[in-house]
Protein backbone atom coordinates (compact mmCIF):
# COMPACT_ATOMS: atom_id res chain seq x y z
CA UNK A 1 0.00 0.00 0.00
CA UNK A 2 2.66 2.46 1.06
CA UNK A 3 4.71 1.38 -1.89
CA UNK A 4 1.82 2.15 -4.19
CA UNK A 5 1.45 5.50 -2.52
CA UNK A 6 5.13 6.25 -2.96
CA UNK A 7 4.88 5.32 -6.61
CA UNK A 8 1.86 7.56 -7.10
CA UNK A 9 3.52 10.32 -5.16
CA UNK A 10 6.59 10.02 -7.31
CA UNK A 11 4.51 10.18 -10.46
CA UNK A 12 2.63 13.20 -9.14
CA UNK A 13 5.87 14.91 -8.23
CA UNK A 14 7.35 14.29 -11.65
CA UNK A 15 4.26 15.50 -13.43
CA UNK A 16 4.00 18.62 -11.27
CA UNK A 17 7.67 19.38 -11.86
CA UNK A 18 7.04 18.91 -15.55
CA UNK A 19 4.10 21.33 -15.32
CA UNK A 20 6.25 23.92 -13.59
CA UNK A 21 8.94 23.40 -16.19
CA UNK A 22 6.57 23.82 -19.12
CA UNK A 23 5.01 26.84 -17.43
CA UNK A 24 8.42 28.47 -17.35
CA UNK A 25 9.03 27.56 -20.96
CA UNK A 26 5.78 29.11 -22.02
CA UNK A 27 6.31 32.28 -20.07
CA UNK A 28 7.73 34.95 -22.34
CA UNK A 29 10.88 36.92 -21.59
CA UNK A 30 11.63 37.85 -17.99
CA UNK A 31 11.58 41.51 -18.96
CA UNK A 32 7.93 41.35 -20.03
CA UNK A 33 5.77 43.70 -18.03
CA UNK A 34 2.09 43.66 -17.23
CA UNK A 35 0.82 46.73 -15.39
CA UNK A 36 -1.60 46.15 -12.55
CA UNK A 37 -2.99 49.60 -13.30
CA UNK A 38 -2.95 50.26 -17.04
CA UNK A 39 -1.65 53.67 -18.05
CA UNK A 40 -3.72 56.18 -19.98
CA UNK A 41 -2.24 57.51 -23.21
CA UNK A 42 -2.14 61.23 -24.01
CA UNK A 43 -4.01 62.72 -26.96
CA UNK A 44 -2.04 62.38 -30.19
CA UNK A 45 -2.82 62.79 -33.87
CA UNK A 46 -0.93 60.74 -36.39
CA UNK A 47 -1.85 59.44 -39.84
CA UNK A 48 -2.37 55.84 -40.82
CA UNK A 49 -0.89 54.35 -43.99
CA UNK A 50 -3.95 55.52 -45.97
CA UNK A 51 -3.44 59.09 -44.77
CA UNK A 52 -6.46 58.94 -42.47
CA UNK A 53 -6.15 60.43 -38.97
CA UNK A 54 -5.02 58.00 -36.32
CA UNK A 55 -5.82 59.16 -32.78
CA UNK A 56 -6.32 57.29 -29.47
CA UNK A 57 -9.87 56.35 -30.51
CA UNK A 58 -8.44 54.02 -33.10
CA UNK A 59 -7.04 51.96 -30.24
CA UNK A 60 -10.40 51.42 -28.56
CA UNK A 61 -12.51 48.22 -28.45
CA UNK A 62 -9.69 45.91 -29.48
CA UNK A 63 -6.25 44.87 -28.32
CA UNK A 64 -3.29 46.44 -30.11
CA UNK A 65 0.41 45.69 -30.28
CA UNK A 66 2.53 48.73 -31.11
CA UNK A 67 5.98 48.24 -32.56
CA UNK A 68 8.34 51.18 -33.05
CA UNK A 69 10.42 50.93 -36.21
CA UNK A 70 11.30 52.35 -39.60
CA UNK A 71 10.78 51.01 -43.12
CA UNK A 72 14.41 51.01 -44.26
CA UNK A 73 15.42 48.84 -41.30
CA UNK A 74 16.74 45.69 -43.00
CA UNK A 75 17.07 43.22 -40.17
CA UNK A 76 15.05 43.73 -36.98
CA UNK A 77 11.85 45.29 -38.35
CA UNK A 78 11.05 42.70 -41.05
CA UNK A 79 11.97 39.95 -38.62
CA UNK A 80 9.71 41.38 -35.91
CA UNK A 81 6.81 41.97 -38.29
CA UNK A 82 7.09 38.40 -39.56
CA UNK A 83 7.32 37.07 -36.01
CA UNK A 84 4.28 39.05 -34.89
CA UNK A 85 2.31 37.62 -37.77
CA UNK A 86 3.27 34.14 -36.58
CA UNK A 87 2.16 35.13 -33.06
CA UNK A 88 -1.19 36.29 -34.45
CA UNK A 89 -1.56 33.01 -36.31
CA UNK A 90 -0.95 31.19 -33.04
CA UNK A 91 -3.49 33.41 -31.25
CA UNK A 92 -6.11 32.61 -33.87
CA UNK A 93 -6.25 29.06 -32.44
CA UNK A 94 -6.63 30.31 -28.90
CA UNK A 95 -8.75 33.46 -28.95
CA UNK A 96 -11.95 34.79 -30.45
CA UNK A 97 -11.20 36.72 -33.67
CA UNK A 98 -12.21 40.02 -32.03
CA UNK A 99 -9.64 39.45 -29.25
CA UNK A 100 -6.68 39.04 -31.58
CA UNK A 101 -4.59 42.21 -31.31
CA UNK A 102 -4.16 44.52 -34.26
CA UNK A 103 -0.53 45.18 -35.19
CA UNK A 104 0.35 48.86 -35.26
CA UNK A 105 3.72 49.77 -36.78
CA UNK A 106 4.76 53.17 -35.50
CA UNK A 107 7.11 54.46 -38.19
CA UNK A 108 9.45 57.00 -36.62
CA UNK A 109 11.30 58.11 -39.75
CA UNK A 110 8.46 59.98 -41.52
CA UNK A 111 10.66 61.48 -44.26
CA UNK A 112 11.42 58.04 -45.65
CA UNK A 113 8.49 56.09 -44.20
CA UNK A 114 5.45 58.14 -45.23
CA UNK A 115 5.63 57.56 -49.01
CA UNK A 116 6.10 53.80 -48.73
CA UNK A 117 4.26 52.88 -45.54
CA UNK A 118 1.16 51.40 -47.14
CA UNK A 119 3.00 49.16 -49.58
CA UNK A 120 5.54 48.20 -46.93
CA UNK A 121 2.98 46.98 -44.41
CA UNK A 122 0.73 45.41 -46.98
CA UNK A 123 3.68 43.26 -47.91
CA UNK A 124 3.75 41.73 -44.43
CA UNK A 125 0.02 41.56 -43.86
CA UNK A 126 -2.90 43.52 -45.33
CA UNK A 127 -4.36 43.97 -41.83
CA UNK A 128 -1.31 45.70 -40.41
CA UNK A 129 -1.75 49.36 -39.58
CA UNK A 130 1.14 51.75 -40.19
CA UNK A 131 1.14 55.10 -38.45
CA UNK A 132 3.44 58.09 -38.72
CA UNK A 133 3.22 61.88 -38.77
CA UNK A 134 4.78 64.98 -37.24
CA UNK A 135 7.84 64.40 -35.13
CA UNK A 136 6.19 66.08 -32.12
CA UNK A 137 3.20 63.73 -32.28
CA UNK A 138 5.41 60.67 -32.81
CA UNK A 139 7.55 61.70 -29.84
CA UNK A 140 4.51 62.19 -27.64
CA UNK A 141 3.22 58.67 -28.30
CA UNK A 142 6.65 57.05 -28.12
CA UNK A 143 7.41 58.73 -24.80
CA UNK A 144 4.03 57.87 -23.29
CA UNK A 145 4.41 54.16 -23.98
CA UNK A 146 7.98 54.10 -22.70
CA UNK A 147 9.56 53.68 -26.10
CA UNK A 148 12.69 55.19 -27.56
CA UNK A 149 14.19 56.03 -30.93
CA UNK A 150 16.98 58.13 -32.33
CA UNK A 151 17.60 59.12 -35.92
CA UNK A 152 21.33 58.85 -36.38
CA UNK A 153 22.05 61.35 -39.13
CA UNK A 154 25.72 62.18 -39.33
CA UNK A 155 25.00 65.34 -41.33
CA UNK A 156 21.97 67.15 -42.71
CA UNK A 157 20.93 65.60 -46.00
CA UNK A 158 22.49 62.19 -45.35
CA UNK A 159 20.47 59.56 -47.15
CA UNK A 160 21.61 56.23 -45.76
CA UNK A 161 21.29 57.06 -42.09
CA UNK A 162 20.21 54.55 -39.48
CA UNK A 163 17.60 54.68 -36.75
CA UNK A 164 18.05 53.27 -33.28
CA UNK A 165 14.79 52.08 -31.77
CA UNK A 166 13.08 50.13 -29.01
CA UNK A 167 12.83 46.40 -29.58
CA UNK A 168 9.85 46.15 -27.24
CA UNK A 169 6.29 45.60 -28.40
CA UNK A 170 3.73 47.59 -26.41
CA UNK A 171 0.32 46.19 -25.52
CA UNK A 172 -2.68 48.46 -25.57
CA UNK A 173 -5.92 47.18 -24.05
CA UNK A 174 -9.41 47.73 -25.52
CA UNK A 175 -9.79 50.81 -23.29
CA UNK A 176 -6.88 52.37 -25.20
CA UNK A 177 -4.51 52.12 -22.22
CA UNK A 178 -0.98 50.83 -22.05
CA UNK A 179 -1.43 47.42 -20.43
CA UNK A 180 2.12 46.10 -20.66
CA UNK A 181 5.00 45.29 -22.94
CA UNK A 182 6.72 42.23 -24.33
CA UNK A 183 10.33 41.72 -25.28
CA UNK A 184 11.88 39.77 -28.16
CA UNK A 185 12.23 37.08 -29.26
CA UNK A 186 8.60 36.86 -30.22
CA UNK A 187 8.26 33.11 -30.64
CA UNK A 188 4.84 32.21 -31.93
CA UNK A 189 3.98 29.57 -29.36
CA UNK A 190 5.36 31.08 -26.15
CA UNK A 191 4.36 34.67 -26.90
CA UNK A 192 0.95 33.46 -28.10
CA UNK A 193 0.40 31.57 -24.88
CA UNK A 194 1.54 34.49 -22.76
CA UNK A 195 -0.74 36.93 -24.57
CA UNK A 196 -3.67 34.53 -24.40
CA UNK A 197 -3.41 34.36 -20.61
CA UNK A 198 -3.16 38.12 -20.38
CA UNK A 199 -6.03 38.86 -22.74
CA UNK A 200 -8.37 36.27 -21.22
CA UNK A 201 -7.61 37.51 -17.72
CA UNK A 202 -8.30 41.13 -18.65
CA UNK A 203 -11.50 40.14 -20.44
CA UNK A 204 -12.79 38.45 -17.31
CA UNK A 205 -11.81 41.20 -14.89
CA UNK B 1 13.46 25.50 -56.00
CA UNK B 2 16.32 27.30 -54.33
CA UNK B 3 19.54 25.55 -53.66
CA UNK B 4 22.57 27.16 -52.13
CA UNK B 5 25.56 26.73 -54.35
CA UNK B 6 28.92 26.77 -52.79
CA UNK B 7 31.64 28.90 -54.22
CA UNK B 8 35.12 28.70 -52.95
CA UNK B 9 38.31 30.57 -53.18
CA UNK B 10 40.83 28.60 -55.10
CA UNK B 11 44.32 29.95 -55.01
CA UNK B 12 47.02 29.13 -57.43
CA UNK B 13 50.34 29.07 -55.66
CA UNK B 14 52.10 30.43 -58.73
CA UNK B 15 50.33 33.65 -59.50
CA UNK B 16 47.74 34.17 -56.77
CA UNK B 17 45.02 34.64 -59.35
CA UNK B 18 41.78 33.32 -58.05
CA UNK B 19 39.69 30.75 -59.83
CA UNK B 20 36.25 30.94 -58.30
CA UNK B 21 35.20 27.49 -59.38
CA UNK B 22 31.72 26.50 -58.64
CA UNK B 23 31.59 23.68 -56.19
CA UNK B 24 28.62 21.61 -55.34
CA UNK B 25 27.03 21.40 -52.04
CA UNK B 26 24.60 19.00 -50.59
CA UNK B 27 23.24 21.20 -47.94
CA UNK B 28 20.82 20.35 -45.29
CA UNK B 29 19.39 23.73 -44.53
CA UNK B 30 17.56 24.73 -41.41
CA UNK B 31 16.28 28.24 -41.15
CA UNK B 32 14.82 27.82 -37.70
CA UNK B 33 16.32 30.83 -36.04
CA UNK B 34 19.99 30.36 -35.44
CA UNK B 35 20.61 26.76 -36.27
CA UNK B 36 22.18 26.23 -39.62
CA UNK B 37 23.73 22.98 -40.52
CA UNK B 38 25.40 22.20 -43.74
CA UNK B 39 27.14 19.24 -45.21
CA UNK B 40 29.09 19.71 -48.32
CA UNK B 41 30.84 17.79 -50.98
CA UNK B 42 33.37 19.43 -53.17
CA UNK B 43 34.33 18.67 -56.71
CA UNK B 44 37.10 20.51 -58.46
CA UNK B 45 39.67 20.43 -61.22
CA UNK B 46 42.91 18.83 -60.29
CA UNK B 47 45.07 20.80 -62.72
CA UNK B 48 45.27 23.67 -60.22
CA UNK B 49 46.91 23.62 -56.89
CA UNK B 50 43.88 24.49 -54.86
CA UNK B 51 43.68 25.81 -51.36
CA UNK B 52 40.28 26.45 -49.94
CA UNK B 53 40.55 29.45 -47.66
CA UNK B 54 37.05 30.55 -46.90
CA UNK B 55 33.67 28.96 -47.49
CA UNK B 56 30.22 30.43 -47.66
CA UNK B 57 27.12 28.37 -47.01
CA UNK B 58 23.41 29.09 -47.21
CA UNK B 59 23.57 32.64 -48.48
CA UNK B 60 20.04 33.99 -48.43
CA UNK B 61 18.22 37.28 -48.38
CA UNK B 62 14.62 37.59 -47.25
CA UNK B 63 12.28 39.10 -49.82
CA UNK B 64 11.33 42.65 -48.93
CA UNK B 65 8.72 45.13 -50.10
CA UNK B 66 9.89 46.55 -53.45
CA UNK B 67 9.44 50.10 -52.12
CA UNK B 68 12.18 49.63 -49.58
CA UNK B 69 15.76 50.24 -50.80
CA UNK B 70 17.39 48.02 -48.18
CA UNK B 71 17.77 44.29 -47.83
CA UNK B 72 19.50 42.03 -45.37
CA UNK B 73 21.86 39.25 -46.36
CA UNK B 74 22.46 36.16 -44.24
CA UNK B 75 24.96 33.35 -44.58
CA UNK B 76 27.50 31.21 -42.85
CA UNK B 77 31.15 32.08 -43.38
CA UNK B 78 33.83 29.60 -42.38
CA UNK B 79 37.56 30.14 -42.40
CA UNK B 80 39.08 26.84 -43.47
CA UNK B 81 42.60 28.21 -43.73
CA UNK B 82 45.28 28.31 -41.08
CA UNK B 83 45.45 32.08 -41.01
CA UNK B 84 43.07 34.68 -39.65
CA UNK B 85 41.02 36.18 -42.46
CA UNK B 86 39.89 39.79 -42.38
CA UNK B 87 36.73 40.54 -44.34
CA UNK B 88 37.00 44.17 -45.35
CA UNK B 89 34.76 44.86 -48.30
CA UNK B 90 31.51 43.48 -49.66
CA UNK B 91 30.08 44.27 -53.07
CA UNK B 92 27.39 42.96 -55.40
CA UNK B 93 26.18 43.43 -58.92
CA UNK B 94 22.67 43.81 -57.51
CA UNK B 95 23.31 46.56 -54.93
CA UNK B 96 25.07 49.90 -55.02
CA UNK B 97 26.33 49.66 -51.49
CA UNK B 98 26.83 46.86 -48.97
CA UNK B 99 28.16 47.08 -45.45
CA UNK B 100 28.56 44.60 -42.63
CA UNK B 101 26.31 45.31 -39.68
CA UNK B 102 25.52 43.79 -36.38
CA UNK B 103 22.21 44.30 -34.60
CA UNK B 104 22.84 44.84 -30.93
CA UNK B 105 20.44 45.13 -28.07
CA UNK B 106 21.21 47.32 -25.08
CA UNK B 107 18.50 47.46 -22.42
CA UNK B 108 15.73 46.81 -24.91
CA UNK B 109 17.05 49.20 -27.54
CA UNK B 110 17.97 47.82 -30.90
CA UNK B 111 20.68 49.51 -32.84
CA UNK B 112 23.03 48.61 -35.60
CA UNK B 113 26.78 48.72 -35.44
CA UNK B 114 28.76 49.03 -38.59
CA UNK B 115 31.68 46.63 -38.75
CA UNK B 116 34.63 47.91 -40.73
CA UNK B 117 36.58 44.69 -40.62
CA UNK B 118 35.30 41.27 -39.64
CA UNK B 119 37.92 38.97 -38.19
CA UNK B 120 37.54 35.25 -38.75
CA UNK B 121 40.15 33.20 -36.87
CA UNK B 122 41.36 29.90 -38.37
CA UNK B 123 38.62 27.29 -38.23
CA UNK B 124 36.05 29.78 -36.99
CA UNK B 125 32.59 30.32 -38.43
CA UNK B 126 30.73 33.62 -38.48
CA UNK B 127 26.99 33.21 -38.71
CA UNK B 128 25.10 36.04 -40.35
CA UNK B 129 21.54 35.56 -39.07
CA UNK B 130 18.41 37.61 -38.31
CA UNK B 131 18.83 39.75 -35.23
CA UNK B 132 22.62 39.62 -35.32
CA UNK B 133 25.37 39.89 -37.86
CA UNK B 134 24.05 40.73 -41.33
CA UNK B 135 24.88 42.31 -44.64
CA UNK B 136 23.09 45.61 -45.01
CA UNK B 137 22.50 45.85 -48.75
CA UNK B 138 21.35 49.21 -50.08
CA UNK B 139 20.02 50.64 -53.34
CA UNK B 140 19.24 47.55 -55.44
CA UNK B 141 20.11 47.92 -59.10
CA UNK B 142 17.25 45.67 -60.18
CA UNK B 143 14.08 44.20 -58.79
CA UNK B 144 14.64 41.13 -56.65
CA UNK B 145 11.84 38.75 -55.85
CA UNK B 146 11.65 35.35 -54.25
CA UNK B 147 13.76 32.80 -56.03
CA UNK B 148 16.05 35.38 -57.67
CA UNK B 149 19.77 34.97 -57.31
CA UNK B 150 22.58 37.49 -57.39
CA UNK B 151 26.33 37.51 -56.93
CA UNK B 152 28.05 38.88 -53.86
CA UNK B 153 31.80 39.35 -53.53
CA UNK B 154 33.79 39.35 -50.31
CA UNK B 155 37.20 41.02 -50.34
CA UNK B 156 39.67 40.16 -47.66
CA UNK B 157 42.74 41.96 -46.33
CA UNK B 158 44.97 39.45 -48.07
CA UNK B 159 44.48 37.09 -50.98
CA UNK B 160 41.84 36.96 -53.65
CA UNK B 161 38.16 37.71 -53.32
CA UNK B 162 35.35 35.24 -52.90
CA UNK B 163 32.28 35.46 -55.08
CA UNK B 164 29.15 33.53 -54.21
CA UNK B 165 25.51 33.40 -55.09
CA UNK B 166 22.81 34.65 -52.75
CA UNK B 167 19.19 33.59 -53.11
CA UNK B 168 16.12 35.63 -52.27
CA UNK B 169 14.27 33.32 -49.94
CA UNK B 170 11.77 33.90 -47.11
CA UNK B 171 12.47 33.77 -43.38
CA UNK B 172 10.30 30.80 -42.76
CA UNK B 173 11.82 28.36 -45.20
CA UNK B 174 11.16 24.94 -43.88
CA UNK B 175 14.04 22.54 -43.33
CA UNK B 176 14.85 21.00 -46.63
CA UNK B 177 17.37 18.82 -48.33
CA UNK B 178 18.77 20.54 -51.35
CA UNK B 179 20.80 18.77 -53.97
CA UNK B 180 22.34 20.57 -56.84
CA UNK B 181 20.75 19.84 -60.18
CA UNK B 182 24.00 19.79 -62.11
CA UNK B 183 25.59 17.15 -59.93
CA UNK B 184 25.74 14.39 -62.50
CA UNK B 185 27.50 16.53 -65.11
CA UNK B 186 29.87 18.04 -62.57
CA UNK B 187 30.81 14.62 -61.28
CA UNK B 188 32.69 13.97 -64.48
CA UNK B 189 35.28 16.50 -63.39
CA UNK B 190 36.16 14.57 -60.31
CA UNK B 191 39.42 12.74 -60.50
Amino acid sequence: MSRLFAKNFQAALISSLFCIFTLFCHTASAKDIVFSTPQKLPAFVLNDHDGKPFNPERLLNQWSMIFVGFTTCPDVCPMTLSNLEAVRADLSFRLKPEDIPQIVFLAVDPDRDTPVLKEYLHYFHPDYVGITGDKKEIDRLVKSIGGFYRIKKKYEGEKNYLVQHTATVFLINPQGELAGSIEPPFKAHSTGEYLTQLIRKKDNS
Amino acid sequence: MFFPLLFKRFVSQHDYISHPLMALSIAYVMFSGTSTMAKEKTYGHSDHDETVLVQVYNAWSPPAPPVVPTRAGYLQLTNTSEKTQLLQEVSSEAFQHISIHRTVEHDGFMSMEMIDELEIPPGATRLFAPGGLHLMMMQPTRSLTEGDQFLVTFNFAAGPGLTFEMTVSPHNSSPQMTISRSMSSEKQHVH
